[in-house]
């Protein structure tokens, strides 16, 4: 073990000494340094913009007057997900999801706002970020100080020398993985230093909108540390492949582009072909039609005579305006649920069908970790929705209470007011612990660690092999 | 030795170590997969407006019915297929496709619901052959020509070379344009099936020249690095990094960070925002109704009313959704100024990658760019303005609509075209210049260095 350690020192001063990598490993700090910055500044004023129109919305909501309830219903109000200070470490799909939701009667909608529908985005690879940055860059260093480590003194002839003086294989190998292993781990240490510096320092202060926020930042430095170290033991793994540098060099930069940036995009083109979710249109149309057919076999509450009434147990006189208004919603909700059940059942197959191509690359569990970490995946949008629908139902049910309740045969002509709306509270979301998230990110580390493992035996194997050979 | 002996030399001895079918295999392959995913994009268009239209069709009953109210019109607003939908998918899944515009209801309205895609596919599903060609062929490019000396100068071989007379220079030459002709014949024969396999006519014929265009310029681009490199860096394992690290610059990070600045340095405001502003404005209008309706009278002093009982409150709907409308106009005209922004600075700072320049060229000319979703939105915007002063009068007035006038509302196709793609082309044609400028140059000194 002591002549591992001897090896995978020497290689680390050797290769902390050569200019390439330290100018390599400063752009690229400096890059995680702006792009995690300008975030960081871009969600500030985006959080204080969204803060002020939100209280204004709230407001609006309160000086709307004198209002039939069920107009008020239709008027509603908007459910907001608020900001994090993790997305400025990996924004992951938040680009491409809604922030808000219009918490209208009768319909379910969709998040609204997608930033992205905002944005110029020309570039084929997608925006610069700090979890750009790890899950391209870091990868290829961590690949390149790999695969230049045993061929690069295979070629000088020094590696001979080592056994020369004695080394054995499995120390020489051992010393060739921990020397480029701790190489990419000093490197990343640097690197997630600038990645996450800011994020810190917000949960520091206590803004953090993450009750788990200091776990959730610390497992995704644990988990960009290892998938650096995983790419530099799959670069001593080739290393020990080829007998030239250059060959070494060359596997490596293809497997790179392929595990990086091919695979994860073919693991998604094949998850929609073989798992195929409804178009927009077709969803919206059919769940508007099927909602509206139901309610209308059932008795349309906008149709009801605005004089009829019942009595309930009670006594009380009772709108059949508003009682079939409450009742359409429920008949809604079931479908509702049924229909974006199957949406979600068709997103989990895809989810499925991705997952599968972990197996070839491990970007594609570590995007997705890195993103549920951060709270910018599907699962964590998925629970905002959840969150902002079960308000909708309690906000447009007690405006229909009070319709069937208050608006006795005055139907659409009575007027609901002020101390109604100081009823109904706004929407305050609930950010979810990690293991509230229904979806569980432990299938994507258990796979990293994998990796990391089977990464480590192949690597050892291969060299001791190729010193064996020798 | 004539050069394009050489060239053929050189495609023998590929074809013989097995490279050449390894590279011709990994581009088919990926071209299938491009195509697959294009004709899926495209079929999935097709299939959305087909479906957008038959809901469209005026039922009988309501075709029989004579005159209706002007309120209850409803127009479709289609965004027609992009001439090259299936080569370059760009704001595809992004961009609403599909509208619904009714006299009462405010602009901003007028798409809505469209947001179910699942955000992953929107953000990673985009394997076509814009993709193709921008980024996995260079890649291969680069693995083919890397270390094209090295091997000869490692083993002398390259001083005999020298002392039989060749010259270096023209080798590397030679050996780049046969590598370059390996990667580029299988992609444009597979760009051409992709035209002729999903229809070759009309704005797609002019469409596809210029992408193919684009295609080939990005190549030659690639091909000259690949010259001026192997010339200038003699080491095989030294060309092959500096090649590499030459893509990862201009092909992978310089995009992206170009990208992520056009967005930091020209953001859209927030539109829970606009939407706010939207709301305090619509119920500003309905306390304001009657004012609202006595300023229209007003100002329409020719309107003659009529005989058709429009409800009151599809009056004061209209009344509020002009008013919500004029009071939001800045604000909607400051995302249109953010996206033109960003669209300017991403144009302007193409020069520096010919990746970039060639994406947007290609998503451009494939009528998929931010640029040709602007175009569109403004169009939907004229259309719905159009529908709304049209059939406003008349439900100011009190005046039916026959059932042939509400037809005529019924569907309107929102054009989508190439936008012009030539400060990419020019952006293009300087890196050409430039690159094999370098070349040249890189072959001289070559030269002049063995001499």
């Amino acid at each position: 073990m002591n002549g591992a350690l001897a090896i995978a020192g020497k290689d680390l001063r050797e290769s902390l000494r050569a200019g390439w990598l330290l100018a390599a490993g400063v752009v690229m700090i400096l890059l995680t340094l702006a792009s995690a910055l300008s975030a960081a500044v871009n969600r500030g004023e985006t959080s204080r913009a969204i803060a002020t129109a939100e209280a204004q919305e709230a407001q609006t909501w309160l000086d709307q007057g004198p209002r039939n309830p069920h107009a008020a219903a239709h008027f509603s109000r908007y459910a907001v997900r608020p900001l994090s200070a993790l997305d400025d470490v990996d924004p992951g799909l938040r680009a491409f999801l809604g922030g808000h939701v219009w918490m209208e009667a009768h319909l379910q909608r969709p998040a609204e706002a997608r930033p992205a529908e905002d944005r110029v985005d020309p570039s084929p690879l997608g925006a610069l970020t700090p979890a750009w940055i790890v899950q391209h860059i870091l990868a290829l260093l961590g690949l390149l100080i790999g695969a230049v480590s045993l061929a690069r003194e295979r070629e000088e002839g020094r590696l001979v020398l080592l056994q020369g003086h004695g080394a054995g294989a499995l120390s020489i190998a051992l010393g060739k993985i921990l020397g480029a292993a701790g190489l990419t781990a000093v490197l990343s240490a640097a690197l997630l230093l600038a990645a996450t510096g800011s994020a810190w320092w917000r949960i520091f202060a206590g803004a953090g909108l993450y009750s788990d926020a200091g776990l959730r930042l610390a497992l995704w430095t644990s988990a960009a540390l290892g998938y650096g170290v995983v790419f530099a033991i799959l670069g001593v793994a080739l290393s020990a492949w080829f007998s030239t540098t250059r060959a070494s060099l060359m596997a490596s930069l293809l497997f790179w582009a392929f595990a990086v940036i091919i695979a994860p995009r073919i693991a998604t083109t094949a998850a929609e072909a073989i798992a195929p979710a409804p178009s927009p249109a077709t969803f919206v149309t059919a769940l508007r039609a099927e909602i509206r057919a139901a309610v209308m076999a059932a008795g349309d509450g906008h149709g009801a005579p605005a004089s009829a009434t019942v009595l309930d147990e009670q006594g009380r006189t009772l709108s059949v305006r508003g009682l079939r208004l409450q009742q359409g919603e429920e008949i809604g909700d079931v479908i509702h649920d049924r229909r974006y059940g199957e949406l979600r059942a068709a997103y989990r197959r895809q989810a499925d069908v991705r997952f599968a191509f972990a197996a070839v690359t491990p970007t594609v569990a570590f995007s997705s970790l890195s993103a549920g970490l951060t709270g910018s995946d599907f699962a964590h949008h998925a629970d905002f929705l959840a969150q902002a629908e079960a308000h909708r139902r309690m906000m447009i049910r007690r405006l229909n209470e009070d319709d069937i309740y208050r608006a006795g045969d005055r139907g659409g002509a009575y007027m609901a007011d002020r101390a109604l709306w100081e009823q109904i509270p706004g929407f305050v979301y609930a950010a979810p612990t990690l293991t509230a998230i229904e979806r569980g990110y432990l299938r994507d580390g258990h796979v990293l660690i994998a990796w990391f493992f089977g990464g480590f035996a192949v690597a050892l194997a291969s060299t001791i092999f190729a010193l064996r050979r020798r | 030795m004539p050069f394009w002996r050489l060239v053929g030399w050189d495609l023998l001895i590929l074809w013989r170590s097995g490279a050449a079918a390894a590279a011709i295999t990994l581009l088919l392959a990926a071209a299938a997969f491009a195509s697959y995913n294009g004709l899926r994009i495209l079929a999935g268009h097709t299939t959305a407006i087909a479906e957008a239209q038959v809901l469209t069709q005026i039922s009988p009953d309501t075709a029989a019915s004579g005159v209706q109210s002007p309120h209850a019109v409803r127009l479709r607003i289609l965004a027609a297929e992009p001439p090259l939908l299936d080569f370059a998918a760009g704001r595809t899944g992004l961009d609403p496709i599909i509208g619904e515009a009714t006299p009462l209801t405010p602009l901003h309205r007028t798409f809505e619901n469209y947001q179910v895609d699942h955000p992953l596919s929107l953000a990673l599903s985009r394997f076509d052959f814009a993709f193709l060609m921008t980024v996995v062929a260079p890649l291969i490019l680069i693995a083919l020509c890397a270390g094209l000396l090295g091997e000869e100068g490692r083993t002398g071989r390259l001083a005999l070379l020298i002392a039989q007379g060749a010259q270096p220079g023209r080798i590397v030459l030679a050996r780049v344009t046969a590598r370059t002709m390996l990667v580029a014949l299988p992609l444009v024969a597979a760009l051409l099936a992709q035209a002729f396999a999903s229809g070759l006519e009309g704005a797609r014929i002019s469409a596809f020249m210029g992408f193919l265009g684009v295609a080939i310029l990005g190549l030659l681009i690639w091909a000259g690095f690949c010259v001026a490199l192997n010339s200038l860096v003699g080491q095989g394992v030294a060309s092959a990094i500096a090649l590499f690290a030459v893509w990862l610059v201009l092909a992978a990070t310089g995009p992206s960070a170009i990208t992520a600045a056009a967005q930091a340095f020209a953001p859209a405001p927030p539109r829970l925002a606009f939407l706010a502003d939207a709301r305090r404005a619509e119920i500003a209008a309905v306390k304001d109704a009657e004012s609202l309706a006595q300023a229209y009278l007003n100002d329409h002093p020719e309107l003659e009313q009529g005989d058709f009982d429009v409800p009151g409150w599809a009056r004061s709907r209209y009344l509020v959704s002009q008013s919500v409308d004029q009071s939001l106009a800045p604000f909607l005209s400051r995302f249109d100024a953010s996206l033109e922004r960003q669209i300017a600075i991403a144009a302007s700072l193409q020069a520096l990658t010919p990746t970039l320049a060639q994406s947007i060229a290609m998503t451009d000319i494939a009528g998929t760019s931010a640029r040709t979703a602007l175009d569109r939105q403004a169009e939907a915007r004229t259309q719905v303005t159009a529908l709304r002063n049209a059939l406003g009068e008349a439900i100011m007035g009190g005046r039916g609509v026959s059932a042939a006038e509400a037809a005529s509302w019924s569907v309107r196709f929102l054009p989508t075209q190439s936008a012009a793609a030539w400060p990419s082309l020019t952006s293009l044609m300087l890196w050409l210049a430039a690159v094999w400028s370098l070349a040249l140059a890189a072959m001289r000194w070559k030269g002049r260095q063995s001499d």
